[in-house]
């Protein structure tokens, strides 16, 4: 049987009888893979704190999942697309408000008296974002996946991640360039 | 900013500058402690409150003959919102007397009424009156309907078949709704990139699988008439399906649905991905019925003329749970009231019967099930049990 390009085996489910030899292999992959995760994590949610909380998620979850996942080459992907999953129920669980996708992005806050510098400004400007435009523009260009694989990943139409991502970068545009005059 | 950077660069610049502010900081035990507790405890209570997993329970037979239309069946005059508790004898009124609940578990003042007349699933079984238990694998499991002779369970582990003696049938990865037709004899469920629409009691029989593709929350939610199924796809939309490859139409008006009814073919949902503003469309003529803000949708009734709905202002936990009119959206019944507004409900809940509505509760570690009428009476069909932070110790089944 398939389920998204993973194997899967017939097992009974919630059993921890585990055979050591499955525990290292899983701990191996997380050793190589672990690190990879958390910068994702990371800039998904802004702090390291709630990165590791998602990770610690994720990597739980596939290590449960881990004896039912025969093709280990699509392990790398499933993992991502599990924490993705994993930080998009977490934003809509903590959501206090709708998530409105405007063409105004929120204001990052008062400009700061002295600049500090342009890789600042622009992460700020990407904490400020909503977060699933967030979520697009980190994937987008950070991981470097395809408006399709972005998509995909977030349950969205590529149609939605053309326009966030270029909203998100018009007003990047717009944003830098009133500091550059500002210098 | 560098005049030769383009904002994309700028981005990808400045992301993989700040990815290496991360660090990682888990082992593998850390991984394996979570997972052990995980199994025993079950996923964390906050989790457990925002409704992953949503059952669909839609109307009896009885109502497909009437012709699809926008409405439902007229509705029987609905009250406003009641207060509670009233132990005036009624149908749904206490046939017991056991004690009360134990003073301190925040269920003080609410009447213990009769048993839960549903399977339900808790304590490692699943509980059918009348009936023997039947052991249930460990597990977090969100959601349960019978099936084919046996069991569906649906949870954080994925989704398991299991047959009439507990044995598992079918393991899939990722936990999938359950929805169930109006007359109990049609189920569907998400497994192995397919939706399986079986004949409840068939025995094996008479399943046929259409293929889709699914995020891990995506997944069938509902049957309208004719036997199609009420699908949330991958990008964002609702979709209908039938066995027709590739009809698929969208349904206009919603973003996500939560249930259906073979009722005037309603279907319910958020008008805009989990935004809080919930909304009734039918599937007929594609107009959307009503809209309220703040809310979130449950299961239709038997009889498709109400719904369940729970309400939160804040976007946290429920502070209510209520009945509505299904065609109108006005409040039938609600269980806000001084005895139980304190206390946080936790989806799903599940429909007993054409007027009784079962809430799971939670009051820090105690729980308890309380039946909520469309007169608005609340009373507790279950004791109420103590449980560690994080599980469920009530399931209630998907069908009535």
């Amino acid at each position: 049987m398939t389920a998204q390009g993973v194997q899967v085996r017939a097992r009974r489910s919630g059993s921890m009888r585990r055979d050591p030899v499955v525990d290292v292999e899983f701990a191996d992959w997380m050793a190589a893979r672990q690190a990879a995760l958390v910068r994702t994590a990371y800039l998904l949610t802004g702090s390291q704190h709630a990165a590791e909380d998602l990770v610690q998620v994720t990597l739980t979850k596939l290590y449960l999942a881990w004896d039912r996942i025969a093709d280990r080459q699509h392990v790398d992907g499933y993992a991502r697309r599990a924490l993705v999953n994993e930080h998009r129920s977490t934003w809509r669980r903590s959501r206090r408000r709708p998530e409105v996708l405007t063409e105004a992005l929120p204001e990052v806050g008062h400009r700061p008296a002295e600049y500090d510098g342009e890789r600042e400004a622009v992460w700020r400007f990407v904490q400020a974002l909503p977060p699933r435009q967030r979520a697009v523009i980190v994937l987008r260009y950070y991981e470097d996946l395809s408006e399709a694989e972005t998509a995909d990943l977030l349950g969205i139409s590529t149609g939605t991640v053309k326009s966030q991502a270029s909203r998100a970068l018009a007003s990047l545009r717009g944003r830098v360039r009133v500091r550059e005059e500002d210098r | 900013m560098n005049a030769s950077k383009s904002p994309e660069d700028l981005l990808r610049a400045t992301l993989r500058a700040k990815a290496e502010d991360a660090h990682e900081a888990l082992t593998f035990d850390d991984v394996r402690r979570d997972a052990v507790r995980r199994l025993h405890t079950g996923r964390r209570a906050t989790i457990l409150a925002a409704a992953a997993v949503v059952v669909a329970v839609a109307a009896p037979t009885a109502l497909l003959l009437r012709p699809a239309g926008d409405s439902p069946a007229p509705s029987p005059s609905p009250s406003t919102s009641t207060t509670l508790p009233e132990p005036t004898p009624t149908e749904s009124a206490p046939t017991t007397t056991e004690p009360p609940a134990p003073v301190g578990t925040g269920f003080e003042g609410i009447t213990r009424g009769r048993d839960i007349a549903i399977p339900w699933l808790g304590s490692g079984a699943i509980h059918v009156r009348g009936g023997a238990d039947v052991p249930a694998p460990a597990g977090s499991w969100e959601a349960f309907a019978s099936y084919h002779g046996g069991w569906l369970l649906s949870g954080t582990g994925g989704l398991v078949q299991l047959d009439g003696t507990g044995r598992s049938t079918l393991v899939a990865p990722t936990a999938s709704r359950i929805a169930i037709s109006a007359d109990g004899t049609q189920t569907a469920f998400l497994a192995d990139g397919g939706v399986h629409v079986g004949i409840t009691s068939g025995m094996g029989d008479g399943e046929t699988v259409i293929p889709v593709q699914g995020p891990d929350e995506a997944g069938p939610v509902g049957f309208l008439s004719s036997g199609r199924v009420v699908y949330n796809g991958l990008k964002g939309e609702v979709l209908v399906l039938d066995d027709r490859p590739g009809s698929a139409p969208p349904l206009v008006g919603l973003a996500r649905a939560t249930s259906s009814t073979e009722s005037g073919d309603l279907v319910a949902g958020t008008t805009v991905d989990d935004d809080g503003t919930a909304a009734v469309v039918s599937a007929t003529t594609g107009r959307t019925l009503w809209t309220k803000a703040h809310w979130m949708l449950g299961s239709f009734s038997p009889n498709g003329r109400f719904l369940s709905a729970y309400r939160s202002a804040t976007g946290g936990e429920f502070e209510t749970v209520a009945i509505l009119d299904a065609s109108t959206g006005e409040v039938v019944a609600t269980a806000a009231t001084s005895g139980i507004r304190a206390l946080p409900a936790v989806p799903p809940t599940a429909w007993e019967d054409d007027a009784d509505l079962l809430i799971p509760y939670r009051s820090g570690s105690s729980w308890a099930v309380l039946r909520l009428t469309l007169a608005g009476h609340l009373t507790r069909a279950s004791d109420v049990v103590e449980s560690p932070a994080g599980s469920l110790p009530f399931v209630l089944s998907a069908r009535p």
